[in-house]
């Protein structure tokens, strides 16, 4: 499997299929960030894909190809507010993340799972990224650590903190 | 929750994802759309190194221009300094319409040559020797003096010193043209409308032949070229025209001041103080920040007395009125600071001037003139008698000349009342009474000398329908001198017929009331 800088590469080098990897690799991420920000299932849907389209466009601006994941977040994160502002919803999301998502859940959710998905969407880039690739699209952490170049344990600990830090909002919100 | 729990909540979230893969959608969308233009980072510092430096050019470039001299004169200057050689060639059109030549040959480790179709002269930084070219004349004289500094003095050649401190100046890209295998930028400079005196006298009027610069500049901002124009029935003509080629290779033989074998040098500096020491001077008088001396005074022929007097501004008036420098030609700059009128006319009731020469250097000007005592008189029946109240005699004392010696101020003062001196002047006892033909030879031996050292020296002719003519003191004889002399004191004698008053003329009719 190629790594995140190799894929960038490849895709500045005009192949379109190694950008489909990207995506797939990190579109749950994506997802779960702008879910969490304009709390509106179709909206994360258009959001989600707009953010892949930006990125894609702005790929040639990338200084560090294996930077990619962390990159694609932030560019997430920019998509979704531009996507809430669409929306004219002039709140400041990062404020309530969780009490927004749980209160638009999308129809194949339950509210448990919708809670914890925004969640999800509320921690830090890094730590979300790495749960996702861990937990929704199966990867090791031997592999997540290849593919976004960092060392493993960076990637124990990120995750180790960010299941940390999802009990204690889960905690906060079934109180 | 536990650590376990939430593990396996997020991975059953992860299998039973809520939202369909966008994959095929964004690829669809990318489909047709280029690879992203690659930015690699290489390339953004050469942007950023592109805008800053064009930044910093644009920052160099204000501060070159605050920085830079804002004067013709002040950047051929530092262009000059900047170069280890120049030639410089300045042409004009004299009076006859024919161009001539100067060329200036200058090295900054040798120093200058300027050589016209009159003089050479070769300054080697530390002294300066000034000679004829055409010609011995009749004096072979080669003045020598200090160095007044080699750029300074090429670029004060151009006669510019002025321009265009704040004159407006254009790019002209029709002046545009190669000097010396360059291409160069054309600038022309406009310099503010300037008014004359109308034809009559009576009004000012705007320039009639206003003129422009054309300024050359090389790729390297130096100027090379100016060139003066004249706007003449809507078209301009080329007046001066100055070229520089900086760097030019010129041989170390043009810095030798190779004048004639058996000419005789004299040393300039100081030659005038040494001619006329004001400790020394007969005597002196201070009026409106002015200083009036009177050097030498002799007894002439029938009622005339041969004068040489100075008039310089007192320490006090020059600081407080520093004189500008003027140049007037390649060689020869002057002070203006004050000038004793040189020009025959009548004085007071008791004396008439009449003027030989005059001479200008270091902000002193000097006058040779003759007083020449009035002598009244009537015509009757078409006879000359003396007047009865005829005036009295300039000696008031045996031996002792009463004089009254006027200046005018020159610069920034010049629209000044003229301040005048009355002077009680001992006569020299060398000599009972001096011809005009002594005194001739003793002005042109003294303008001769002091020509030669640079100061500007003005000869007057004889006075022909009431019009003054100068003599050139390169061909000037004692002879043209006497003529001179005679001319004007004739001349001014004529003012000095008293027409009676006839009793039985009617005075004007009081106005009525």
């Amino acid at each position: 499997m190629l790594t995140d800088a190799e894929l960038v590469n490849l895709v500045r080098a005009g192949d379109h299929l190694a950008f489909a990897e990207l995506v797939g690799r990190y579109e749950r991420a994506v997802w779960t960030r702008v879910w969490h920000v304009v709390g509106n299932y179709h909206a994360a849907q258009d959001a989600t894909q707009d953010t892949f389209l930006e990125a894609f466009r702005s790929l040639g601006q990338l200084r560090r190809p294996e930077s990619f994941g962390l990159w694609l977040m932030r560019t997430a994160h920019r998509e979704a507010l531009r996507t809430a502002r669409r929306m004219r919803r002039t709140a400041t999301f990062d404020d309530a993340p969780a009490e927004m998502a749980v209160a638009a859940p999308c129809d194949d959710l339950t509210e448990d799972s919708a809670r914890l998905l925004s969640s999800v969407g509320g921690l830090p880039d890094h730590e979300r990224t790495v749960v996702a690739l861990r937990y929704f699209d199966g990867y090791s952490v031997a592999k997540i650590a290849r593919l976004t170049h960092r060392p493993v344990g960076t990637v124990t600990k990120q995750l180790s903190r960010a299941l940390e830090r999802l009990r204690s909002v889960l905690r906060e919100v079934n109180t | 929750m536990n650590h376990d729990e939430l593990e396996k909540e997020l991975t059953a979230l992860g299998s039973r994802w809520p939202a369909p893969s966008v994959k095929d959608k964004v690829i669809a969308r990318i489909a047709r759309e280029p690879a992203p233009p690659i930015r690699r980072r290489g390339l953004r510092v050469g942007v950023w190194l592109t805008a800053a430096s064009l930044l910093l050019a644009a920052i160099f470039a204000v501060a070159l221009t605050l920085t830079r001299p804002h004067t013709l004169h002040a950047q051929v200057v530092a262009d000059l300094n900047g170069a280890s050689a120049a030639h410089i060639t300045i042409s004009a059109l004299d009076q006859r319409g024919v161009r001539s030549q100067a060329d200036i040959w200058y090295s900054r480790a040798r120093g200058f040559r300027v050589q016209t179709p009159e003089e050479t002269t070769v300054d080697d930084g530390r002294q300066q020797w000034t000679w004829r070219t055409a010609g011995a004349g009749p004096d072979q004289i080669v003045s020598r003096r200090a160095s007044p500094g080699t750029a300074e003095m090429i670029s004060g050649m151009f006669s510019f010193e002025n321009a265009p401190a704040d004159w407006p100046r254009q790019r002209s890209s029709e002046h545009d043209r190669e000097v010396a295998g360059v291409e160069c930028e054309a600038f022309v400079v406009q310099p503010p409308p300037q008014m004359t005196l109308s034809d009559d006298g009576l009004t000012f009027v705007p320039e009639r032949h206003p003129p422009r610069l054309i300024v050359l500049r090389d790729p390297r901002q130096r100027i090379v070229g100016i060139e003066e124009q004249r706007q003449v029935d809507g078209r301009w003509q080329s007046g001066r025209q100055i070229a520089i080629e900086y760097d030019a290779e010129v041989r170390a033989e043009k810095f030798v001041a190779d004048f004639p074998a058996g000419w005789r040098v004299v040393d300039a500096s100081g030659v005038l103080e040494e001619r006329f020491p004001l400790p020394r001077a007969l005597a002196t008088a201070e009026a409106g920040g002015l200083l009036f001396a009177v050097h030498e005074a002799f007894r002439g022929a029938d009622d005339t007395w041969y004068v040489v007097s100075s008039v310089r501004g007192t320490p006090e008036y020059l600081k407080s009125h520093p004189p500008q420098p003027r140049r007037l030609n390649l060689q020869t700059v002057v002070l203006d600071v004050a000038g004793q009128v040189a020009s025959p006319g009548i004085v007071n009731d008791r004396m008439h001037r009449a003027v030989m020469a005059s001479a200008e250097m270091d902000g002193v000007q000097y006058l040779w003139w003759l007083a020449v005592r009035r002598r009244q008189f009537t015509v009757e029946n078409g006879v000359r008698r003396p007047f009865q109240y005829a005036s009295p005699s300039l000696e008031s004392e045996p031996g002792r000349l009463s004089l009254e010696l006027w200046a005018n101020y020159r610069g920034a003062q010049a629209s000044q009342l003229p301040p005048h001196v009355k002077l009680a002047v001992p006569l020299q006892p060398a000599a009972e009474v001096l011809s005009f033909t002594e005194m001739a030879a003793l002005v042109r031996r003294d303008v001769t000398r002091l020509k030669a050292a640079g100061a500007v020296i003005g000869l007057l002719g004889e006075i022909k329908g009431n019009v003054v003519g100068h003599l050139d003191i390169e061909t000037a004889t004692d002879a043209d001198i006497v003529s001179s002399m005679s001319s004007q004191v004739g001349w001014m004698r004529e003012f000095d017929e008293v027409k009676p008053i006839d009793a039985s003329t009617p005075l004007s009719p009081p106005a009525a009331k």
